[in-house]
């Protein structure tokens, strides 16, 4: 019976050729196009691989889905679909730099150097694969020239990527061959003039050389430019990457993508991809709401004023462009119509105690003390 | 006897061990008579300062041997006008707290509590405080204070009697702008403690901004909402009186929003240099100059911005030789998002950064970072982190009902391991580890006198923590306090250092200022291991003469300038 039972199980795992389930992620805080957007995929994946397991449709559905989630941030759900696409085709290079790229962001090294490494096989003259693995090897830092083979190799297949050569330098570096890195850097630099990281790195390498005055001038081209990229990723095309990239569209990945620079402290882009997404519905509240928020922090009160106001109008429930009104009409010291404002914003939502607290600080203002205590007896 | 009956244990329960292990950190604040909360004075309108206290000092104010412990208070920040008057009482402030250590006292009995001295000692009404630097500006052999804060700042003159004298405008030390750092230190070498104060940003609560979080509620603004202000340094005249020298120092020169600062010798010429970590703009190192100006060589230094060329959000700051090379490393506290980046020291002054080497880089990428301290918890001679977090930013998600003030988040201990990693240890040293509040200074210090480091950490909106450490005597150690004047007044910037085995030494450096907004205990501890013997231990002053003195380990020890023997340094 037990013989039996361990049969049944292995001949459905070999069924499943290695499958694993896909995880579910909760959609819920995701916009509502994208979700809809990840739920249709979804289904037609699930309904294929039920149908026709083994088709060509099925393969392509599961790409689909991996390469949505992943668009979209979901990498755990993201990983999976395409470990089981590269499992149901072996030789596909896409799907498997894709599950190297995921596994290096969630910080699985190894297998991602690893799985590279499958990329490298099919695709010899992959130069971000070379690349990456490259990178992820310093990091580990077990194999120095290992590491720097892949970035000669990167830089063979991609003369211009100037973070191929930065990681010579890097690999130089931790060798303490100071004027070797001084030369790579240098050649990075001139690849990717506007890179602090690059010419940070110079800099070092030109102070650890004895060279202090060479070191002083490139050092201190960084400061007036603190907000200049990375050499993460300079001048090395990501075509598979750049695709991704382009899978998302419309007002919801424009906020997405305001939202990842509010992370970044980037305010400039914020201010961008929220106005790309008011551009792209301007009858889209939220757009409105989160591009006035990014004017506002920028300075651009009466841009901010008018967003607001609009978002007033396209979604008169909602209490935050109340709220924040009032707030930018205190700070103007514009007190009466403040008041209005924020018991506009409390008429909507009772619960922002905020707009309370405002009132009583405002009742205080003009000698009112009891408004004042009952607002922070509230809180 | 103890440690065969602690292995016996281990070898019974096995890897288990730990889960039961004591802890080695415990609380004992509230059971030794500290009571305190800084109170940030919080009024639904998101003022930045709300977010940023609240700071603290363990110093000994009246010469009896033990720690005492100085709290700076924050208050309303939106006042009613009809509060008149100076003393707390009158204002309806809170006030700072001085509580008494009375493990050494006359009627003590070895036992570590306190008292809170507060009216007594007369610290009156303080405004809203922020940060703090202890030191004996005067030379009389008493500890003075130095209060920051947003609003006017407060030099208070220790009378030698347990009260303190409020000297700030007689002194010309006040500033009316938003200061958290402050530290003493002799940069002209006079033999008079001069005043370094860090200010932030151009702020007032009339012009302060709103700003939101990504989900468009009320936040807190970043720095870059506002102009950083600049910094001030302040010459001792020796007359009770400091003269303004920032601009003839060359201080003005770079400004960047200071909320850390430390001194030291970094190109070990002999002068002491300062380093200044900024909020969101590139740090300064200050280099002394030796004729009264500094320049700032952070840039080539390597401790300007970090390895990317970008400034980080830096808040506080640790100097310590964590590679035990015998020069001083630089570890500072940043934004989440932003990793703690530590610095590692050449040997030539020159920096580079080790963070990712070390280990402590994606440890720190979820936690905002404060005050900080290098310190050998467990007394093995390698000097160990203990970092205190607590967000700035209200999170994004659903708050608790009832969380008022969503900042917070748990600390962290690194340990160690040598060979330049360090491992995070935080789960395995008491449950005290594990609470998570806003946190922002750190003080490190050995209140109890028994040899090993313990910890003072100050939360905003939350109780005051004393962490005291179990360790005891486990490990060798030896305590210096060292000394120089008539009457004696610590010597900070001094080094204090250990001949080991190997004929390699072991430095500590004598320092109050660091972490953020703290003032540390100044005595040398070092932890030494299982080393059973130390023939000597050596004290190399400011001005870089040295000398030497027999070693007593498991104690701590007075050294007095010109009681020892002449030693000089062969490197």
């Amino acid at each position: 019976m037990r013989k039996t039972i361990l049969f049944i199980v292995f001949a459905t795992s070999t069924a499943a050729r290695g499958q694993v389930a896909i995880p579910h992620p909760d959609l819920t805080p995701v916009d509502p196009a994208v979700r809809s957007q990840i739920e249709e995929i979804r289904d037609r994946y699930e309904i294929l691989s039920v149908d026709r397991p083994e088709s060509a449709e099925v393969r392509g559905a599961l790409r689909l889905l991996g390469e949505h989630y992943l668009a979209y941030g979901f990498y755990a759900a993201a990983e999976v679909s395409l470990s089981n696409l590269a499992l149901k085709v072996h030789d596909d290079a896409r799907a498997l730099y894709l599950l190297a790229y995921i596994r290096e962001y969630r910080g699985k090294t190894e297998e991602a150097v690893a799985t590279f490494a499958d990329v490298i096989r099919i695709e010899p003259d992959n130069a971000p694969a070379y690349l990456r693995r490259g990178r992820l090897l310093l990091e580990l830092g077990e194999s120095l020239p290992e590491a720097e083979a892949s970035f000669v190799a990167a830089l063979e297949a991609d003369p211009a990527c100037a973070a191929a050569r930065y990681g010579r330098g890097e690999v130089a570096r931790l060798r303490s061959e100071w004027p070797v890195a001084v030369d790579h850097y240098r050649a990075a630099l001139e690849m990717a003039p506007d890179s602090d990281q690059i010419r940070y790195a110079l800099g070092i390498a030109l102070r650890q050389s004895g060279r202090i005055e060479e070191a002083r001038t490139q050092l201190q081209q960084i400061t007036a430019r603190v907000t200049a990229g990375s050499a993460t990723w300079e001048g090395c095309a990501d075509p598979v990457l750049a695709d991704i990239g382009r899978l998302a569209t419309g007002v919801a990945v424009h906020l997405t993508r305001g939202a990842l620079a509010y992370f970044d402290g980037d305010l400039a882009t914020e201010v961008e991809e929220y106005g790309k997404a008011v551009e792209a519905d301007k009858s889209d509240a939220e757009a409105r709401k989160r591009h006035a928020s990014a004017l506002l922090r920028s300075g651009r009160l009466d841009e901010a004023v008018a967003e607001y106001e609009e978002a007033q109008r396209l979604d008169p429930l909602d209490a935050i462009p109340f709220f924040d009104l009032a707030e930018i009409r205190r700070s103007q010291g514009r007190l009466d119509e403040a008041e209005d404002l924020y018991r506009a914003a409390l008429e909507r939502n009772p619960q922002l105690d905020r707009a309370l607290l405002q009132l009583g600080a405002i009742a205080l203002t003009e000698g009112r003390p009891l408004v004042q205590r009952s607002s922070f007896g509230k809180r | 006897m103890r440690k065969g009956a602690a292995a016996v244990v281990a070898t019974l329960v096995g890897a288990g061990a730990s889960a039961e292990a004591p802890p080695i950190f415990v609380d004992v604040a509230k059971e030794a008579g500290i009571d305190f909360v800084y109170f940030n004075g919080m009024s639904g309108a998101y003022y930045m300062p709300e977010m940023v206290g609240g700071g603290g000092a363990l110093f000994d104010y009246d010469n009896d041997g033990d720690l005492d412990v100085y709290l700076v208070q924050g208050s309303l920040l939106v006042k009613d006008s009809s509060s008149k008057g100076s003393t707390a009482a009158e204002t309806g402030e809170l006030g700072d707290r001085l509580f008494r250590n009375e493990l050494i006292s006359e009627t003590g009995s070895g036992v570590l509590r306190f008292t809170d001295v507060s009216e007594e000692a007369g610290l009156g009404a303080g405004g809203y405080g922020l940060g703090i630097a202890t030191a004996d500006f005067d030379n009389d052999g008493w500890r003075d204070v130095y209060v920051t804060g947003f609003g006017s700042n407060r030099l208070l003159r220790n009378r030698g009697n347990g009260s303190f004298e409020n000297v700030t405008e007689a002194s010309g030390t006040n500033d009316s702008r938003w200061s958290v750092p402050a530290l003493f230190f002799d940069y002209d070498r006079d033999g008079w403690l001069d005043l370094f104060v860090g200010n932030y940003v151009d702020y007032s609560l009339e012009s302060s901004k709103t700003c939101r979080s990504l989900s468009g509620v009320p936040d807190y603004c970043g720095p870059l909402s506002y102009e950083a202000a600049s910094d001030r340094l302040l010459r001792n005249r020796g007359d009770g009186t400091f003269e303004e020298v920032t601009a003839k120092a060359g201080l003005l020169a770079a400004r960047g929003g200071a909320l850390g600062a430390v001194a030291g010798d970094f190109d070990s010429d002999g002068w002491p240099d300062l380093y200044v970590a900024n909020d969101g703009l590139p740090n300064q190192m200050w280099i002394n100059q030796g004729d009264g100006k500094f320049l700032d060589e952070a840039l080539l230094a390597g401790t300007s911005v970090n390895m990317m060329g970008r400034p980080e959000a830096s808040m506080g700051v640790a100097l310590g030789d964590f590679d035990d090379d015998g020069d001083e490393d630089l570890f500072l506290t940043h934004l989440r998002a932003e990793t703690n980046t530590l610095y590692r020291n050449g040997g030539d002054g020159f920096f580079e950064d080790a963070t990712t080497a070390t280990g402590l880089g994606a440890a720190s990428w979820t936690f905002t970072a404060f005050g900080t301290a290098f310190v050998d918890y467990d007394n093995d001679g390698l000097l160990d982190l203990f970092v205190a977090n607590g967000a700035v930013h209200v999170p994004d998600g659903p708050v608790e009902e009832g969380r008022v003030f969503p900042l917070d988040e748990r600390n962290q201990l690194f340990r160690n391991l040598g060979g330049g990693r360090f491992a995070d240890v935080s789960a395995s040293v008491g449950p005290v580890m594990s609470l998570s509040e806003v946190s922002r200074a750190v003080v490190p210090g050995d209140i109890d006198n028994d040899g090993d480091a313990d910890l003072l950490v100050i939360n905003n909106s939350g109780p005051t923590r004393l962490l005291l450490n179990q360790i005891g005597s486990q490990k060798q150690w030896i305590g210096v306090r060292a000394v120089e004047g008539d009457p004696p007044r610590d010597s900070l910037g001094a080094r204090v250092g250990v001949r080991l085995a190997s004929g390699a030494m072991r430095w500590r450096w004598i320092r109050t200022a660091g972490s953020y907004a703290a003032s540390a205990d100044p005595r040398a501890l070092i932890g030494l291991g299982d080393v059973e013997r130390v023939d000597e231990v050596v004290v190399v002053w400011p001005d870089g003469t040295g000398e030497r003195w027999p070693a007593t380990l498991g104690r701590y020890t007075t050294l007095l300038r010109r009681t020892g023997e002449a030693w000089r340094e062969s490197r």
